[in-house]
């Protein structure tokens, strides 16, 4: 398929958005909710651009407009501008200082505003949270579901049940990772790891001593593992060592057979 | 009704979420933190789902309210006819602001959207008993009448 | 002689005793059993939609209608049967004319009741009431008929949704049927959310059985076998009609398996808000309904193709389906004679605020604002001067005096700055403050906003911020550009229609009543005398009598004065209630 984006032609797959089909053609439309893992976004609306259809122009989601060949893009237009210079600016309140949005707003040709009013800080402790919902949806898909997005409207914010440390919370760090803004609060030291105010430490290799994980998420993973009846590691083995773990038991077995 | 028959009405599906805590508020006035997790557990859903869904919807409270809620209606009828003067007054009198109770646990105080009685605006709404065209003035006298007939009971 | 009494019991009503008043006149029937040749029956209805004027009572078959009827009057009622009207109970014109029946009364002239016809006339417990005005006989018809004439005749008489989108129904439900699919779902929208608006409610209490006849033949023509209706949570008296007006359908073989024999199964279950005004939003009502939290999702790919739980469905807010078994009963020409072009039908508005005659309406569209609030309101009470008309909720746009001639159908209103919306039309006299009206409305949706995305969560916070701040007398003239940026970004780029429309108060107060702006911010003053910074309440030493009356009545002791020494009130302890204002018997008090 082909589509048109701002007088470049570029090709796009099935299956793509107009996001991912510019993405891939290196055209740059900003964006921050979106991930490729995980799916989902399609709330910060930076990545708002014309659709160009029989002389008309009308406003899309790049990151949610599923792709038909022929469709024509414009992401120069005096609203996509307006627009997104708004958007910017109230990002910025929201995570003020952020090197991650002020190069955006950088590549945007937008400056930090001076007079809008500011966000007061909600309850869970995370400066610069724009609300994006990676992180809960990398728990949910990746980790142990131990967070989500408390109440509505202006006062919305992520957290654990509670407030509390979250029974469930496997310390993966799959939401600090997924966050495009690197706001969620994660320690890590020789001991272990601190993330939403709990404390994990880690499994080591049995072989090398390299961490593998925390405690709870090595349980984890064995839990799964139960759940599809698949055979449980007799070792505690970070991933190199148990490659050469399993080559040694290939080559032995091997040498049986051929001997 | 106890929490097991509460449950028990409902198939163990996700979709009766909503309606199950509906029902917790219904019978105890809020849901507890214990209430919360056992619902969690028969549908075998997240904790943190569940916890989301009771905050995002005002018809549940996660914490116990007054003997007597007193509920102000701010639809637009009634804001024009002077909601906000009456509000003002019973805050005042109470020494809370809305969405708030008490410290002796008499009074919850709450705003609510449009109650469909916009001929009598304004109205005040005190544990389910409607108050219609309150005058301004008389927020404190009404705050007494609620507890008078509530005491009645 | 046999007399029928109908006492409208809406929930407005029953607010204002109603409920007393069908106890009281049983009791007299009860006495009056014993000598009287009157055979008297009571039937509780719905709404009558004159609701300022409740509880009201009407006496058929003389079609007398009493208004503001106390238990205490029972008795008289009774004993006037068959004789002489009460003449104090009958409603009283302005020209002081005292009129017999609904019909004469100014409030229901220009009226034309398809949504409302059973309201107000029916048991809505009853469903022999209902089938005896000929209730399922649309449904009987429709069950006989091809879904491709269906859905034709829904086309031809250009019916649109009634709350607020105004899509056009029956492409809607051509849309769905097309797609093909063994499961579907036929959804109704009970979420009415706009405050001052009590339309669909009035409808789901008063003639539930009309809504529900309307989803069967929605089901039919879509080929959906599976129904739920959404009502809010606040909605109890029409929670347990609908759920009654279920059950009592399921026995009469309407709603279950091979309905009236014909092979169609269909049956629907209600699901009740959880207090969100954002789930009257067509995606975030179908996540509510999944056991998700109500947050809209953009809609690339139709509902109509993938709605509940994936599969094609049609939803249609509670006025729409009430029209449905109109339209296949008397035909699609019937409902299209009346409204304008585009506009078909007639629409239920309620016409609420600083009007004379407020209530429910029900009249063809393209009828005029002024006809509306002056003729059928009858004007604004104690003759202020009119100021504005709000439309359409807090998605909708103030009105001026200047276009009090527009005719109120979905498109002409929207390209003036406003919508026709779900039919909340809030009448507004110089009481009333425009910019604090403004921010009413930006607070509103600031609470409701399901949050998650950027434009509507960040800017209406934003915007509610400026506008308090404007009413505080703490604004400045950037303040408006950046009102207007906001509103932008809001109008354009919001994910869902909550958002896309929550900045249209603003703007139009910003563009019709902009010197009013401007005098909060330039002047730091209040010309509505509302906003409670700019505003004092003050005693004139000359004029006071120190006869006391403030003192008593108000709240926070603020006032101190002695006999014969002039009253004063302390402004550090005035929450501006305004009561001593309203009590002063010689104008000493004064709003400034």
């Amino acid at each position: 398929m082909k589509i048109t984006i701002d007088d470049k032609v570029i090709e796009a797959l099935p299956g793509d958005t107009v996001m991912s089909a510019a993405k891939r053609a290196d055209v740059f439309i900003p964006g921050l909710c979106h991930d490729d893992a995980t799916g989902g976004g399609n709330n910060c609306r930076l990545c708002m651009v014309e659709q160009v259809e029989k002389g008309r122009e009308k406003l899309i989601a790049a990151c949610a407009l599923p792709v038909k060949d022929g469709l024509v893009f414009s992401t120069r237009s005096q609203r996509v501008a307006r627009i997104r210079k708004t958007l910017l600016e109230l990002l910025y309140l929201q995570a003020k200082d952020n090197p991650t949005i002020l190069d955006l707003m950088e590549k945007c040709g937008v400056v930090p505003p001076t007079s809008l009013p500011e966000k007061e800080k909600g309850k869970n402790g995370i400066d610069g949270c724009i609300l994006c919902s990676r992180c809960v949806n990398a728990c949910a898909h990746l980790g142990a579901a131990a967070i989500s997005t408390i109440g509505r409207g202006v006062i919305k914010e992520v957290n654990t049940p509670y407030g509390k440390e979250a029974e469930v919370c496997i310390g993966c760090g799959a939401c600090a990772q997924a966050c495009p803004l690197d706001t969620i609060p994660m320690t890590d030291t020789e001991e272990g790891r601190t993330i939403w105010n709990r404390e994990f430490h880690w499994i080591r290799c049995e072989s090398c001593d390299a961490i593998i994980s925390t405690k709870e998420q090595y349980q984890a993973s064995l839990k799964k593992l139960r759940e599809k009846g698949a055979p449980l590691p007799e070792h505690i083995l970070c991933p190199d060592c148990k490659r050469r773990y399993m080559a040694d038991v290939f080559s032995a077995s091997l040498g049986e057979s051929e001997s | 009704m106890d929490e097991n028959t509460i449950l028990e009405r409902f198939p163990p599906d996700k979709r009766h979420s909503l309606a199950i805590l509906q029902e917790f508020q219904r019978q105890f006035g809020y849901i507890s933190e214990k209430n919360l997790q056992q619902t969690a557990a028969y549908l075998q859903i997240p904790l943190s789902s569940l916890f989301s869904l009771a905050t995002f919807y005002k018809a549940l409270s996660l914490e116990q309210k007054g003997t007597f809620v007193i509920k102000i209606c701010d639809g637009t009828a009634c804001h024009i006819r002077g909601s906000v003067p009456i509000l003002e007054e019973i805050k005042n009198a109470l020494g809370i602001d809305e969405f708030q109770t008490t410290k002796d646990g008499l009074f919850t105080l709450e705003v609510v959207n449009c109650v469909g009685s916009c001929a009598m605006a304004p109205v005040v709404i005190c544990n389910e008993k409607y108050y219609g065209n309150v005058k301004k003035g008389s927020g404190t006298a009404l705050v007494n009448r609620c507890k008078e007939e509530k005491n009645d009971e | 002689m046999n007399k029928l009494l109908l006492v409208c019991c809406g929930t407005g009503c029953i607010a204002n005793g109603a409920l007393d008043v069908v106890a009281a006149l049983k009791h007299c029937l009860a006495e009056d059993k014993k000598d009287n040749a009157v055979l008297l029956q009571i039937k509780k209805t719905g709404c009558n939609g004159f609701c300022e004027n409740g509880p009201i009572v009407t006496v058929l078959p003389d079609h007398i209608t009493y208004y503001k009827v106390k238990p205490d009057d029972a008795k008289e009622i009774c004993e006037s049967l068959g004789k002489h009207p009460v003449k104090r109970l009958l409603y009283c014109t302005e020209n002081g004319e005292h009129v017999l029946s609904r019909e004469e009364n100014p409030f229901y002239s220009l009226q034309h009741k398809i949504a409302l016809r059973n309201t107000g006339l029916i048991d809505p417990g009853e469903i022999q009431d209902y089938l005896e005005g000929g209730g399922y006989s649309a449904l009987r018809t429709a069950l006989s008929m091809e879904q491709e004439d269906i859905i034709s005749a829904i086309e031809k008489s250009g019916l649109r949704g009634r709350g607020g989108a105004g899509f056009p129904t029956g492409t809607k439900w051509r849309s769905c049927f097309e797609v093909p699919g063994e499961v579907k779902y036929m959804l109704c929208n009970g979420d009415e959310g706009d405050p001052g608006a009590f339309m669909d409610r009035s409808i789901l209490e008063g003639d539930p059985h009309s809504v529900l006849e309307g989803l069967l033949i929605g089901a039919k023509a879509i080929g959906a076998h599976q129904g739920f209706f959404y009502i809010r949570d606040e909605y109890g008296l029409a929670l347990s009609h609908v759920q009654k007006a279920i059950e009592d359908a399921r026995k009469h073989g309407f709603l279950g398996k091979n309905i009236l024999g014909s092979g169609f199964d269909f049956d629907c279950e209600i699901v009740r808000g959880g207090g969100a005004f954002v789930c009257g939003e067509s995606s975030a009502l179908m996540a509510s309904i999944e056991g998700k939290v109500g947050e809209p999702r953009v809609k690339y790919i139709r509902s109509t193709e993938k709605g509940l739980f994936d599969k094609p469905t049609v939803l249609n807010n509670v006025e729409t389906l009430a029209n449905v078994p109109y339209i296949i009963s008397e035909g699609w020409e019937s409902f299209a004679s009346l409204g304008t072009g585009e506009s078909k039908g007639t629409k239920v508005f309620s016409l609420v605020g600083k009007v004379n005659r407020t209530g429910l309406v029900e009249v063809p569209m393209g009828i005029s604002l002024r006809e509306l609030v002056f003729h059928i309101g009858g004007g604004i009470p104690e003759g202020r001067p009119f100021k504005a008309v709000q439309t359409g909720g807090p998605s909708g746009g103030c009105i001026p005096e200047s276009m009090m001639d527009l005719p109120i159908d979905f498109d002409t209103l929207k390209e003036n700055g406003s919508m026709m919306g779900s039919g909340g039309i809030i009448v507004m006299d110089d009481t009333t403050c425009m910019v604090e009206l403004a921010r009413y409305y930006v607070a509103f949706l600031a609470g409701e906003s399901c949050g998650k995305c950027t434009p509507c969560r960040e800017g209406l916070r934003c915007m509610l911020e400026i506008l308090t701040r404007i009413c505080e007398g703490k604004g400045c003239l950037e303040d408006l550009d950046r009102l207007e940026e906001l509103a932008f970004a809001a109008s354009h780029a919001s994910l869902c229609e909550l958002g896309k429309t929550a900045a249209n108060p603003v703007l139009s107060t910003m563009t019709h009543f902009h010197q009013e702006y401007l005098a909060h911010i330039l002047e730091k003053k209040c010309p509505a005398g509302v906003c409670k910074a700019l505003i004092q309440y003050k005693i004139d030493p000359v004029l006071c009598k120190a006869c006391g009356l403030c003192k008593k009545d108000c709240p926070t002791a603020a006032i101190t004065g002695e006999r014969k020494i002039p009253h004063s009130i302390d402004q550090s302890l005035c929450i501006k209630c305004g009561a001593c204002l309203d009590v002063c018997p010689f104008g000493a008090v004064t709003k400034e």
